[in-house]
């Protein structure tokens, strides 16, 4: 690039794709698709960098390099032969665009993008174009597959596949566009979506007589965020750790109880709620300041932080059971529990003492789990752990405040 | 305050107390405090906006660290028997003011270091957070709650850590006609009515001091006519001092004892 462009147009053309992204590059002068791509575009793929990374690794990751493409191409001749599997990546599809919608309308109905109704004046068509703009760059890791493995289906003469495959990406696009749309219309007041009013008024009445009955305790603050905020991320979380637990336990037959393997998965789970811990972090930025006003111990804010934990990681603590005795003992279950509470608290606290970007925060949960994966080979017992958990609370004592 | 035997004393943190105070946001200075002492009162902080107004205040609501110290400087401003109070003819309501002319004349009011006024002691916010915190209540100008609390969750909250009696918030929330959205959840509220309830929150349990934060924006008329019958009812009855930030005159609502200004990054007492 810089053999073909001058040195301060060099500088311009970076810091557009910097902070304008592929939308400064196309619409130089346009600060329609520079915002959408800013406040939307590119804040979806920073707050979901966890994901993203989980799913580059499981798909590109776990194959060598040399093996890579046979290994697509066996994945997509999979669901071209199968109409069960076809099914089922059409629903991973749909679950992905629920996962877009939901962020993106929430992100336009935050307080601080309010300026975004300015697109009001837009005509329909217009405001339509430019979600539409938006649903394509979020969409993009499922078209651009689904583009591959249309090009596979017709060079392999699938054309109902083809035909299905282009069809059901154009449906979701489509649709989530018109639901971004008519929320900048209908800015605050759910038009579009208080069309499935039904469910909406039973959550809110239930919700509400919930509300009378209880007084929400501290510790359940974050929780409460992720039910209600990061829905998709909780669930899609929570099912394949369950899954992945589920399959070690049916698969794996251990000759006696050893508590190695089942601490291993273990860590693998908790490395697969790191994107949500960060979430959780972020939720006290912003929503919790007003706790550092009250009188609270130290020692009882982080009892709350293993509580909060120890409810985020109730149903693959309760689940493991299944696998005992044939994998572990009852006296190896507290070790299970604590190495849970210590990595989760010491992924908590890390980010307590460096503020620091979700690519580099998981960057450290994989070092750190490569580091465990050996130190658990040798199965350093509950003082490790213990270990861990002080480390994480000594963290906790000091930057609990700033 | 306390009620020890027959003997009466006005106990609190009244003096605050700045030592080499700074607040920097990475290598940015955004504020410095000249070691300063505050007597008990009601200060007006002015300054231009981004003047750091709302960060001294954060600062010392325990929301914001900084480099240096603050205090909170005790003080036992009376002592004296029930007798001796009756025969002054001063009602105890009168004496939590400390400051009415005839505790003066009847040597009820003793000048702090006199041999009945008592020991002095200093709660610092760094090494007793806990307790200074229990003396300093903030309300934010524009505060944020999690949108699925409850003014019920928060008031409760606010109730346990800072020992409040919850019946008098609700009161407060009745007076400012909220207390119909009590178990709602905030995220239905409008932005005035968050306001009032952080407005409440402020006021909840015992403290020495209460920092507001822009108190009249966002919210109505009649709301601003009885939070400045707050702010001089509980300085006056209950020796409550009060840091209050604002851009908007108060008129006559609020007796100030004085001002401070933040100019050119340095927090300093106005003429």
């Amino acid at each position: 690039m810089s053999q073909i462009l001058p040195r301060n147009k060099l500088a311009t053309t970076i810091s557009k794709i910097k902070f304008g992204g592929l939308a400064g590059l196309i619409f130089k002068n346009n600060p329609i698709p520079r915002t959408l791509q800013q406040i939307l575009v590119n804040h979806f793929y920073q707050m979901n960098a966890g994901f993203f990374a989980f799913l580059f690794f499981v798909l590109f990751g776990v194959v060598k390099g040399g093996q890579l493409i046979d290994y697509h191409y066996s994945l997509i001749i999979a669901f071209l032969e199968s109409p069960i599997i076809m099914a089922g990546v059409i629903l991973a599809w749909v679950l992905y665009t629920l996962k877009c919608t939901n962020y993106i309308i929430k992100r336009i109905l935050e307080p601080r993008q309010l300026f975004l109704t300015c697109l009001n004046h837009l005509s329909n068509k217009q405001l339509f174009a430019w979600m539409l703009f938006t649903q394509v760059q979020v969409f993009a890791p499922v078209w651009v597959y689904a583009a591959i493995a249309t090009a596979v289906a017709i060079h392999l003469n699938h054309w109902a596949q083809a035909a299905t495959m282009v069809l059901a990406n154009l449906v979701l696009i489509f649709t989530a566009a018109r639901c971004y749309t008519s929320t900048i219309r209908h800015h605050g007041t759910n038009a579009f979506l208080g069309r499935w009013g039904f469910f909406g008024r039973w959550a809110a009445l239930t919700e509400i007589s919930w509300q009378k009955r209880f007084v929400k305790p501290v510790f359940s603050f974050a929780i409460l965020h992720l039910f209600r905020e990061r829905k998709q991320m909780l669930l899609l979380t929570k099912v394949f750790t369950l899954l992945f637990l589920y399959g070690f336990i049916q698969l794996y037959e251990p000759y006696k109880p050893d508590p190695r393997p089942i601490l291993l998965c273990f860590l693998l789970i908790v490395g697969s709620h790191s994107s949500l811990i960060l979430q959780i972090r972020a939720f006290e930025r912003e929503f919790l300041p007003f706790l550092r006003n009250l009188p609270m111990k130290i020692p009882i804010r982080f009892l709350h932080l293993l509580v909060m934990y120890t409810l985020l990681f109730l149903p693959e603590l309760l689940y493991v059971w299944m696998a005992y005795p044939l994998h572990f003992t009852m006296l190896e279950y507290p070790q299970i529990v604590l190495m849970v509470l210590a990595l989760a608290a010491f992924l908590h606290s890390i980010l307590l003492v460096y503020d620091m970007p979700s690519e580099d925060y998981l960057n450290s949960v994989f070092g750190m789990m490569a580091v465990l994966f050996f130190v658990l080979l040798y199965n350093p017992g509950i003082l490790f752990f213990l270990l861990v958990l002080l480390i994480a609370y000594v963290f906790f004592h000091h930057h609990i405040y700033g | 305050m306390f009620i020890k035997d027959c003997k009466f004393q006005v106990e609190g943190f009244f003096m605050l107390q700045f030592r080499k105070v700074e607040k920097y946001y990475g290598a940015h200075l955004a504020l410095t405090v000249p070691d300063l002492d505050l007597q008990k009162g009601m200060y007006w902080i002015q300054g231009e906006n981004g003047s750091g107004k709302t960060t001294f205040l954060k600062m010392l609501a325990g929301l914001h660290p900084f480099k240096g110290e603050i205090f909170l400087g005790e003080k036992r401003e009376m002592g004296l028997s029930d007798n001796r109070l009756r025969r002054s003819g001063v009602k105890r309501s009168e004496l939590l003011s400390g400051s009415d002319s005839r505790l003066q004349d009847s040597g009820v009011l003793r000048k702090p270091g006199s041999e009945e006024s008592g020991s002095e002691k200093s709660l610092s916010i760094l090494k007793d957070r806990n307790d200074f915190l229990k003396k300093v209540n903030y309300a934010e100008a524009e505060p944020l709650y999690p949108p699925f609390l409850t003014a019920k969750d928060l008031v409760e909250l606010y109730g346990a850590t800072k020992k409040a009696d919850i019946d008098a918030a609700k009161q407060q929330l009745e007076e400012l006609h909220i207390l119909d959205a009590y178990e709602q959840t905030v995220g239905t509220y409008s932005s005035g009515m968050v306001k009032k309830l952080s407005l409440v929150l402020a006021f909840m349990g015992n403290p020495d001091w209460i920092l507001l934060d822009e108190p009249l924006i966002t919210i109505d008329v009649a709301a601003v006519e009885l939070v400045c019958k707050w702010i001089n009812d509980w300085h006056a009855r209950k020796g409550i001092s009060f840091l209050i930030s604002s851009h908007q005159s108060f008129a006559d609502g609020l007796k100030f004892t004085g001002k401070l200004s933040v100019v050119e990054k340095k927090l300093q007492v106005a003429s």
